[in-house]
């Protein structure tokens, strides 16, 4: 695939901020290259949440804000964005594993 | 005696029963399978949509719906649902020619994109809850995946009228045979 952008840029959280929900907390969003199930090469978006995040605030509604400021962000890139929501803390866990 | 239940809302139904049970330490064994159920739900209606709209509602009918239905393949469906999620974002001009002269109105529904974002991130999760056991499964990732599976058949239903929609589903039929044009 030829059409990649700099996700650094496109995902800095600064410049998004104004596009995301109160809630929940948005720590850090992360990008790396994935190769999904199909054997197809995309992009893996980590959405990491504070550890505070209540059930209350992970609503539909604030979910899909996140993931269509996220969409809109990385739209010239021609890779689909598979998109995970996980606090800190289970970052953590992930990266002992 | 109420209305039946669509089938594709029993399986959230059965996900989100799956998911929450088990209250202290929930079973890997549920997880799974809810996460599976999810996908499960969009995948039949899709299917259910597509069959209904191609052979009718009729009772009749019912029979070479069932037959229609078993020529879907899932990896077709998901190259199918990633196209036309870029579409949403990038313009229809991403999509085949054949295609996008069925959408008049230029531009993929938002209730289409949030079915096809909805369809591959649930086929990937449902992958992995199937076949990797290399890591386990959260119960509010799960919760999350059923939600997200509902809400993209909530937004789906309000969005069947449009182009977008009808181009969509003929896609997660015949993608490959466009593809080869």
């Amino acid at each position: 695939m030829s059409n990649r952008v700099d996700l650094d840029a496109a995902l800095d959280l600064s410049k998004l901020r104004s596009r995301l929900p109160a809630r929940p907390a948005i720590l850090e969003i992360r990008h790396a290259p994935y190769v999904d199930a199909m054997g197809a090469d995309e992009l893996m978006i980590q959405v990491i949440l504070a550890n505070d995040t209540q059930d209350e605030d992970m609503t539909s509604v604030n979910l899909q804000a996140i993931r269509n400021a996220v969409v809109g962000a990385v739209r010239e890139d021609e890779r689909f964005p598979y998109i995970r929501f996980l606090t800190e803390a289970e970052l953590a866990d992930t990266d002992e594993d | 005696m109420g209305a039946r239940v669509p089938y594709e809302i029993q399986l959230i139904q059965q996900a989100r029963h799956l998911a929450e049970k088990d209250p202290t330490r929930p079973y890997q064994a549920s997880l799974r399978r809810a996460v599976s159920g999810a996908y499960y739900a969009l995948f039949h209606c899709l299917v259910s949509e597509v069959t209904r709209t191609l052979l009718g509602q009729s009772p009749g009918a019912e029979s070479r719906r069932h037959v229609m239905a078993r020529a879907f393949a899932h990896v077709e469906m998901a190259d199918a649902s990633k196209s036309f999620s870029r579409a949403a974002s990038r313009g229809v001009v991403e999509l085949h020619d054949s295609l996008r002269r069925c959408i008049p109105e230029v531009s993929i529904h938002l209730g289409v994109a949030e079915m096809c974002s909805a369809f591959v991130e649930l086929q990937e999760a449902r992958h992995k809850a199937d076949y990797d056991l290399s890591q386990n499964f959260r119960r509010h990732e799960c919760l999350e995946l059923v939600q997200r599976a509902e809400d993209a058949i909530t937004a789906w239903r309000g969005a069947i009228a449009h182009s977008s929609a009808s181009a969509y589903t003929l896609s997660l039929l015949l993608w490959r045979k466009m593809r080869k044009d």
